[in-house]
C-alpha cells in the first residue's frame, strides 16, 4: 500500500509521513535475519532476509493401486486436496527518510526474535554517521561494505531477477515508460550514478567494474548552485521550480548569436551554445524557475555527453542511469533522455530502474549473505508487498513532497525452482511473453482494468467458498479485495500506469 | 612597442587606452589592401595586407673582364655596394577594443591610399552588428565569412609558419611557458575553442574540419553564473577573483564524503566529488572569490575531460585550447592544463597558441587573399613590429585591466623563399634548433640579456658608421637603440614574450629592429674591406698548404677553418679585438687556438674517416665574410674538391652580422675561381654549387631552409654536413641529429659560453659525428 496510499492523499502526505506505520512496513520482523542498511544523504535504505510462513494447497493422489479398474474410481474425488503451512525465503527491502532512522531501529529491536543476527552490513556515505546509533540500538556489530561494490552487485541482482527492471522515459510519448524485457545476459553494461557528484561504471561481470570516469558537475551541484542562485535549498523544491521555467531566458543559444542555425556546422537555432550565457551581459534579473531550468538543463546535457562518449570509447550500448539526482524525477530522466539522444543520435538509449534507489542495500545484504548464495537462485517481485513506481505528474500529484515524507518498500520472495530461458526460443533476447502491453495501449487498459474490476466479486466469493471451514476468510478476503481494488485503482491513475509493464491478463 | 610600453606603465592603463595612437599600430596603411576584420564580444581585431618599402644593401661585381691580372686591382674594392629600395609583402594584424572601432574607421579612412579596395573581409559573432558601420566608414563593402573556416584556417596559418606558435602552460615550472617546435606536418589535431560555449573541432587537412563535438559549459556559463553569484559583471574581474578564491570551502571533496581517499576505486581525498556540493547542504555565506575558483575549476575540468574523451575517441594527440575563456589568461590555462594532465595521465598535453586571439582574423583575410595564393609562400613573424604574449604575473602587472583597455599587434613578412626541412635531419618532428631554452635556463638568460644590451652601443655606432653620408642616420640609430632595448626590458620581464627565448631570437629581433629603421646592413662595408683583404692572401695560403705532407696539411686545413672563425663580429671578444687592432692577422689567430686535445675533440676520427673513400656530396653551412670564407673555408673545400668530392657552399640569403651573403658569396666564388683552377674548373664542372640558405639569421634553423637547397642537398646525394661558427654549430644544432656524417665546429669567443662548457675563451669545439645507421651504408 505504502507510498501509493499517501500519494493519493495528496496534500495530507505530510501529516501521514509522520505516523510512519512501521507494523506495515517491517513486515516478518519475528524471523529477519541477515539485515543490511544503506544511508544516504537523505533516505535510509533497510534490507533484512525473513523466512514466511504461509498456507499452500497441496493435492495428493489416493491410493488406487488396490482398485482394479477406471470404472471403480467413480464417485471418490481424483485426489485429496490439503493445506500446509510452508516456509519460503523472502527480502524485504524498505526506504524513508533519515529524519526516522531512530524511531525505526527502536521498532525493529522491539520486533526482533532471531538472535543468531549478529552484524548488520551497512553501506552510503551516512553509514559511518550513524554507526553509533546503531549498534547501540540492534546491538548489531555495523559492518561497513565498499558502497560501489554494493551499488553494482544490487544492479545486478535486480537486473538479473526483476522482469521488466529497467525502462526508457519518453515523456510525450503514449506511455512514459517504456519497460525493457530482460535479457538473460545483462553484462556488460556502464552505470552512471548521479549522486553528489557522477561515477561512471563499466560492469562486465558479476564481480568485474571498473569507474572508468566520473566527473564533479552532478546533483550536489544542481542542488548547491540551484540553493545559491534561487535560495531554495529543497532539492525536490528546486526540481519543481526547474520543470516550470524556461531555459531559453537565460541560456544564449545558437539563433542568439548567429541571427539562426548555424548549418555549415549543423548547429540549429535553438541550440544551448552557453548555458548562462545570457547572464553575463545582461542586466536583468531572472527567475529562479528559469535559472532552475537552466541549471537542470547544463548538468544533464553535460552527463549526457559524458555517458555517451565513455560508451561510445568502450562499446557498450546498455546505459543505466541512477543516484539520487534521477531516482525517479521525471525532470531529470527527461533531460538526460533527451541529452542521450541528441549526443548519439539514438544510438544509446538512456536506462532507468525501477528499484535503483534499492540498490545499495541490496548489495549490501548479498555482501552479508554471500553463504547463502543468493545468486544461484531465482527471484521474484512481490507485488502484494511492493511499492510501485512514482507518479509523473507533479500536477495530479504532489509527488516530490509525498515521497520525501513517506516510505516505500520492495519484497522478493525466493522461488523454488532456478528459472531459465526455453532453450528452443529462437531469439531469447528479444521474447516477449506478453502480447500486449496495457501501458501503450489506452483502450485495451481501460477495458481489462474495468474487467477485473467487475471480475473481483466473483473472485472474492470464490475465495471464501474455499475455504468455508474458516469463519475468519470472510474477513481476509474483504482485505483481498480492498488490496486488489487498490492497486487497480493505482494503475488506473498513475503513470500511464506505475511500475511494471502491464499486460493482460 | 605597443602593448608593452602600456603594461609597463601598470596602473596609468586605463588613461593610456584611450589614447590609442592609430599611427604606431595602423603601419603601412597607404599600401594597405584585402583588409579583413573579425570582431568578437569585445575585442575587434583588424587584418590588412600591406606592400612595405625597406632598403636593402646590393653587392655587384665591378666589371673586372677589362683587367689582365689580379694585381691591377689592387687598391679597388673587390665589388659595388648599393643600397636599394625592395618592396616586400607584409601582413598587418590589429587587435583592439571594440570601443576605438569607430576611431579606428576613421583612421584608416584618412590613410587609406589604395582605391583597389572594394571589400572587406569579416566574421565573429559581431560581424553584423558594426556591418553597416564599417560599410558607409570605409566605403567597403563587407563580405562575410564563416567563422569556424576563419579560425582553422588562422590556426593552420600560425601553426605552419610561426615557430614555437604553440606553447605548454606549467604554472609551477621554472619557466611557465615551454614552447613546442613547429612540427612539419601539424595535421591532424584537435582544435578547443572556448567561447561562450565549447567547440571541438577535428582537423585532419588544411580544408578539412569537422566539428565533432561541443559543450554549453563554456566562458559564456562562467562568466554568467558568475556574474549572477558573485555580482561582478566583467570576466576580468571574475577571473581575478577566481585566482584569489578557495574552492575547498565550496566544493564537496571525496575526504568531505568519505573522510580520506576513495582507495579502491583509486580516488583521492582531495578530489572534487561535487563541484558547489558544500552550498546545497550549508547555510552559510561563501565569498565570491570561493565560488568564483569553484565555477572555474567545474568548468576547465568539465571541458578538460570532454577534450580528452574526444581526443581518445579520434585518436588524436595534440591538443590546442582557443578563445576568450583561454587568451592569454594563465588561471584559466593552469585550470585546463591541470584537468588534461589528470584525465589522460599526462598521454595527451594541452597547447596553447601564441597568437590565439588572431586566428579568426587571419583566417577572414587568408579568404580573401586567396588569388594571392599566401599557402604558397613562408612567412615570418615580424619581431620589430609585434608585440609579445602578455604577462603571466597580475602582481607585476595588472594586466587583464591594461590588456582590454589597449591595443596589440602582430606582423609578418613574406619571405623571398619558401622553406621547408633539411632532407637530411634525422627526425624532423623532434628537431630542436636551439641548444639552450632561455625561458628555462634562468641564468643563461640573464647572462644573454646583460650581453646583447652591453653589445647595443657598439651596435649603434656600427650603424651610423655604416651610414656616414646620411645625417639623419645618428636619429635613426637612436630610435633602433630605444626599440631594441625596450625589447629586451620586456624580455628581461617576460622571456616568453615571443616565443622561446633563445640566443637566435635576440639576434633575430636585432636584425629585425635594424631593418626597421633601415639599416639594412651594417656590415657591408666591413665585410666589402675584409673580403678584399683576405681575397689578397688566398694564393699564399693555398700554396703553404699543398707543401704539407697529407696528414699535416688536414691537420692545417682545420686549423686554418677554425682560425678563420676567430673572425666574428657576432661575438663581443673578437668584435673588441678588431676594432683595437684591425692588423689582428690569421697567424695570430691559429696562434690563439686551443692546442689539443680540444674541448670537443672527434678530430682523430675525422682523419681516420678521411683516409677511407671520398664523400660524395658536402654540403657547407658557411659563416662569416673575410678572412673565415677566403682563408679557412676554400681551402679546406678545395682539398674535398680534390679529392672527389661535390661540395655545395649554403649562405645567408639576407645580411647578418658579418655573415656572407649568398650575392657576396658568388662575387667572390669568382674572383676565386679566377685565382684558383681547381676552384675555376669545379665551377665549371658543377661540382661546387653555392645556394641560400633562405635565413637572414646569424643562427640556423634547419627545418626552415630555402626549398631549392633542399631540392640540391637530395639530388646530389650529400652525404656530409659541416656547419661552422658559434651562431649555427653551438647555439643552434649542437644537439642536432643528421642522418648522414656531419661536422659542427666552431671556436668559443666568448667566455662565459666556454666556462659552461667547462672551457676557456677560444675553445675549439670540433664535433665529427656519424649515425649508427648509416655507417651500414658504406
Amino acid at each position: 500500500m505504502a507510498l501509493c496510499g499517501v500519494a493519493d492523499t495528496g496534500s495530507h502526505s505530510m501529516d501521514k509521513s509522520i505516523t510512519l506505520p512501521p507494523d506495515e512496513i517491517f513486515r516478518n520482523l519475528e524471523n529477519a535475519k541477515r539485515f543490511a542498511i544503506d544511508i544516504g544523504g537523505s533516505l535510509t535504505k533497510l534490507a533484512y532476509y525473513s523466512t514466511v510462513q504461509h498456507k499452500v494447497a497441496k493435492v495428493r493422489s489416493f491410493d488406487h493401486s488396490a482398485k482394479v479398474s477406471l470404472q471403480e474410481t467413480d464417485g471418490d474425488p481424483l485426489y485429496e486436496i490439503s493445506v500446509q503451512e510452508e516456509i519460503t525465503a523472502r527480502l524485504h527491502f524498505i526506504k524513508f527518510e533519515n529524519a526516522y532512522i531512530e524511531t525505526c531501529l527502536d521498532f525493529i529491536k522491539d520486533h526482533l526474535v532471531n538472535t543468531e543476527t549478529k552484524v548488520i552490513k551497512a553501506t552510503g556515505g551516512g553509514a559511518h554517521k550513524f554507526k553509533d546509533l546503531i549498534e547501540k540500538k540492534l546491538k548489531l556489530k555495523v559492518d561497513k561494505e565498499d558502497e560501489m561494490t554494493c551499488l553494482i552487485k544490487g544492479c545486478n541482482f535486480v537486473l538479473k531477477n526483476i522482469p521488466h527492471e529497467a525502462f526508457v522515459y519518453a515523456k510525450h510519448a503514449d506511455s512514459e515508460f517504456r519497460f525493457q524485457h530482460t535479457h538473460p545476459d545483462i553484462f556488460p553494461y556502464l552505470l552512471i550514478n548521479i549522486g553528489s557528484g557522477v561515477s561512471i561504471v563499466k560492469v562486465e561481470a558479476e564481480d568485474k567494474f571498473e569507474r572508468i570516469g566520473g566527473s564533479s558537475i552532478g546533483g550536489g551541484t544542481f542542488w548547491g548552485l540551484g540553493a545559491l542562485l534561487t535560495k531554495t535549498k529543497r532539492f525536490d523544491e528546486l526540481l519543481q521550480l526547474a520543470s516550470k521555467g524556461q531555459h531559453t531566458n537565460v541560456d544564449m543559444l545558437v539563433k542568439d548569436i548567429y541571427g539562426g542555425a548555424y548549418g555549415s556546422l549543423g548547429l540549429t537555432g535553438d541550440l544551448i551554445a552557453s548555458s548562462f550565457g545570457k547572464s553575463a551581459t545582461t542586466d536583468k534579473e531572472f527567475s529562479k524557475e528559469d535559472m532552475a531550468k537552466s541549471l537542470l538543463h547544463m548538468i544533464s546535457n553535460d552527463i549526457g555527453q559524458l555517458a555517451c562518449l565513455y560508451a561510445k570509447l568502450h562499446n557498450l550500448t546498455r546505459v543505466y542511469f541512477g543516484g539520487f539526482f534521477i531516482r525517479g524525477h521525471p525532470v531529470t530522466m527527461h533531460t538526460i533522455t533527451y541529452s542521450i539522444n541528441f549526443f548519439t543520435k539514438g544510438e544509446v538509449q538512456a536506462l532507468f530502474l525501477r528499484h535503483e534507489g534499492y540498490l545499495g542495500a541490496i548489495g549490501a545484504f548479498l555482501k552479508g549473505a554471500e553463504e547463502d548464495n543468493p545468486n544461484q537462485y531465482s527471484w521474484g517481485e512481490n507485488y502484494a508487498g511492493s511499492s510501485g513506481l512514482m507518479s509523473v505528474s507533479p500536477e495530479l500529484n504532489p509527488i516530490q513532497r509525498a515521497r520525501s515524507g513517506t516510505f516505500d518498500m520492495l519484497e522478493m520472495d525466493r522461488l523454488e525452482r532456478q528459472l531459465v530461458n526455453l532453450p528452443l526460443l529462437q531469439d531469447a533476447t528479444s521474447y516477449i511473453p506478453d502480447t500486449v502491453d496495457l501501458t501503450e495501449d489506452a483502450l485495451a487498459r481501460e477495458y481489462w482494468l474495468y474487467c477485473f474490476e467487475e471480475a473481483l466479486d466473483g473472485v472474492v466469493k470464490r475465495a471464501i467458498a474455499s475455504q468455508k471451514d474458516q469463519p475468519e476468510a470472510v474477513e481476509r478476503a474483504e482485505k483481498f479485495r480492498q488490496k486488489y481494488r487498490h492497486k487497480l485503482q493505482t494503475l488506473r491513475h498513475q503513470p500511464l500506469l506505475s511500475r511494471r509493464r502491464m499486460t493482460w491478463p | 612597442m605597443a602593448l608593452c610600453g602600456v603594461a609597463d606603465t601598470g596602473s596609468h592603463s586605463m588613461d593610456k587606452s584611450i589614447t590609442l595612437p592609430p599611427d604606431e599600430i595602423f603601419r603601412n596603411l597607404e599600401n594597405a589592401k584585402r583588409f579583413a576584420i573579425d570582431i568578437g564580444g569585445s575585442l575587434t581585431k583588424l587584418a590588412y595586407y600591406s606592400t612595405v618599402q625597406h632598403k636593402v644593401a646590393k653587392v655587384r661585381s665591378f666589371d673586372h673582364s677589362a683587367k689582365v691580372s689580379l694585381q691591377e686591382t689592387d687598391g679597388d674594392p673587390l665589388y659595388e655596394i648599393s643600397v636599394q629600395e625592395e618592396i616586400t609583402a607584409r601582413l598587418h594584424f590589429i587587435k583592439f577594443e571594440n570601443a576605438y572601432i569607430e576611431t579606428c574607421l576613421d583612421f584608416i579612412k584618412d590613410h587609406l591610399v589604395n582605391t583597389e579596395t572594394k571589400v572587406i573581409k569579416a566574421t565573429g559573432g559581431g560581424a553584423h552588428k558594426f556591418k553597416d558601420l564599417i560599410e558607409k566608414k570605409l566605403k567597403l563593402k563587407v563580405d562575410k565569412e564563416d567563422e569556424m573556416t576563419c579560425l582553422i584556417k588562422g590556426c593552420n596559418f600560425v601553426l605552419k609558419n610561426i615557430p614555437h606558435e604553440a606553447f605548454v602552460y606549467a604554472k609551477h615550472a621554472d619557466s611557465e611557458f615551454r614552447f613546442q617546435h613547429t612540427h612539419p606536418d601539424i595535421f591532424p589535431y584537435l582544435l578547443i575553442n572556448i567561447g561562450s560555449g565549447v567547440s571541438i573541432v577535428k582537423v585532419e587537412a588544411e580544408d578539412k574540419f569537422e566539428r565533432i563535438g561541443g559543450s554549453s559549459i563554456g566562458g559564456g556559463t562562467f562568466w554568467g553564473l558568475g556574474a549572477l553569484l558573485t555580482k561582478t559583471k566583467r570576466f576580468d574581474e571574475l577571473l581575478q577573483l577566481a585566482s584569489k578564491g578557495q574552492h575547498t570551502n565550496v566544493d564537496m571533496l571525496v575526504k568531505d564524503i568519505y573522510g580520506g581517499a576513495y582507495g579502491s576505486l583509486g580516488l583521492t581525498g582531495d578530489l572534487i566529488a561535487s563541484s558547489f556540493g558544500k552550498s546545497a547542504t550549508t547555510d552559510k555565506e561563501f565569498s565570491k572569490e570561493d565560488m568564483a575558483k569553484s565555477l572555474l575549476h567545474m568548468i576547465s575540468n568539465d571541458i578538460g575531460q570532454l577534450a580528452c574523451l574526444y581526443a581518445k575517441l579520434h585518436n588524436l594527440t595534440r591538443v590546442y585550447f582557443g578563445g576568450f575563456f583561454i587568451r592569454g589568461h594563465p588561471v584559466t590555462m593552469h585550470t585546463i592544463t591541470y584537468s588534461i594532465n589528470f584525465f589522460t595521465k599526462g598521454e595527451v598535453q594541452a597547447l596553447f597558441l601564441r597568437h590565439e586571439g588572431y586566428l579568426g582574423a587571419i583566417g577572414a583575410f587568408l579568404k580573401g587573399a586567396e588569388e594571392d595564393n599566401p599557402n604558397q609562400y613562408s612567412w615570418g613573424e615580424n619581431y620589430a613590429g609585434s608585440s609579445g604574449l602578455m604577462s603571466v604575473s597580475p602582481e607585476l602587472n595588472p594586466i587583464q585591466r591594461a590588456r582590454s583597455g589597449t591595443f596589440d599587434m602582430l606582423e609578418m613578412d613574406r619571405l623571398e623563399r619558401q622553406l621547408v626541412n633539411l632532407p637530411l635531419l634525422q627526425d624532423a618532428t623532434s628537431y630542436i634548433p636551439d641548444t639552450v631554452d632561455l625561458t628555462e635556463d634562468a641564468l643563461a638568460r640573464e647572462y644573454w640579456l646583460y650581453c646583447f644590451e652591453e653589445a647595443l652601443d657598439g651596435v649603434v655606432k656600427r650603424a651610423i658608421a655604416s651610414q656616414k653620408d646620411q645625417p639623419e642616420a645618428v636619429e635613426r640609430a637612436e630610435k633602433f637603440r630605444q626599440k631594441y632595448r625596450h625589447k629586451l626590458q620586456t624580455l628581461r620581464h617576460q622571456p616568453f614574450a615571443y616565443g622561446s627565448l633563445t640566443v637566435r631570437s635576440l639576434l633575430d629581433t636585432r636584425e629585425h629592429c635594424l631593418n626597421e629603421f633601415n639599416f639594412p646592413d651594417p656590415y657591408s662595408k666591413i665585410k666589402q674591406k675584409e673580403n678584399d683583404m683576405a681575397l689578397k692572401y688566398y694564393l699564399k695560403v693555398v700554396k703553404s698548404v699543398e707543401e704539407l705532407s697529407w696528414e699535416q696539411r688536414q691537420f692545417n686545413l682545420v686549423k686554418g677553418l677554425l682560425a678563420g672563425n676567430v673572425f666574428d663580429w657576432g661575438a663581443k671578444a673578437v668584435s673588441d679585438v678588431l676594432e683595437s687592432d684591425p692588423e689582428f692577422g690569421f697567424e695570430q689567430a691559429k696562434q690563439q687556438l686551443q692546442e689539443r686535445p680540444w674541448l670537443v675533440d672527434a678530430y682523430n676520427q675525422w682523419i681516420e674517416r678521411l683516409k677511407g673513400p671520398p664523400h660524395k656530396c658536402a654540403l657547407f653551412f658557411v659563416d662569416n665574410s673575410g678572412i673565415d670564407i677566403i682563408l679557412g673555408v676554400f681551402p679546406f673545400i678545395r682539398e674535398l674538391l680534390i679529392r672527389g668530392t661535390e661540395v655545395v657552399l649554403a649562405s645567408n640569403s639576407g645580411p647578418a652580422l658579418n655573415d656572407v651573403t649568398n650575392s657576396e658569396l658568388q662575387i667572390l666564388t669568382e674572383r676565386i675561381a679566377a685565382m684558383d683552377p681547381v676552384i675555376h674548373a669545379a665551377l665549371k664542372e658543377d661540382r661546387l654549387a653555392l645556394v641560400q640558405n633562405g635565413s637572414s639569421s646569424p643562427c640556423l634553423d634547419l627545418s626552415r631552409l630555402d626549398k631549392v637547397l633542399a631540392t640540391v642537398v637530395r639530388e646530389r646525394g650529400t652525404d656530409l654536413v659541416i656547419i661552422e661558427g658559434m651562431g649555427r654549430a653551438i647555439h643552434t644544432n649542437y644537439y642536432a641529429m643528421l642522418s648522414c656524417e656531419s661536422l659542427k665546429l666552431a671556436v668559443i669567443k666568448n667566455s662565459w659560453l666556454a666556462d659552461r662548457l667547462g672551457g676557456k675563451i677560444f675553445s675549439v669545439v670540433f664535433k665529427y659525428e656519424v649515425p649508427s645507421k648509416a655507417q651500414g651504408q658504406h
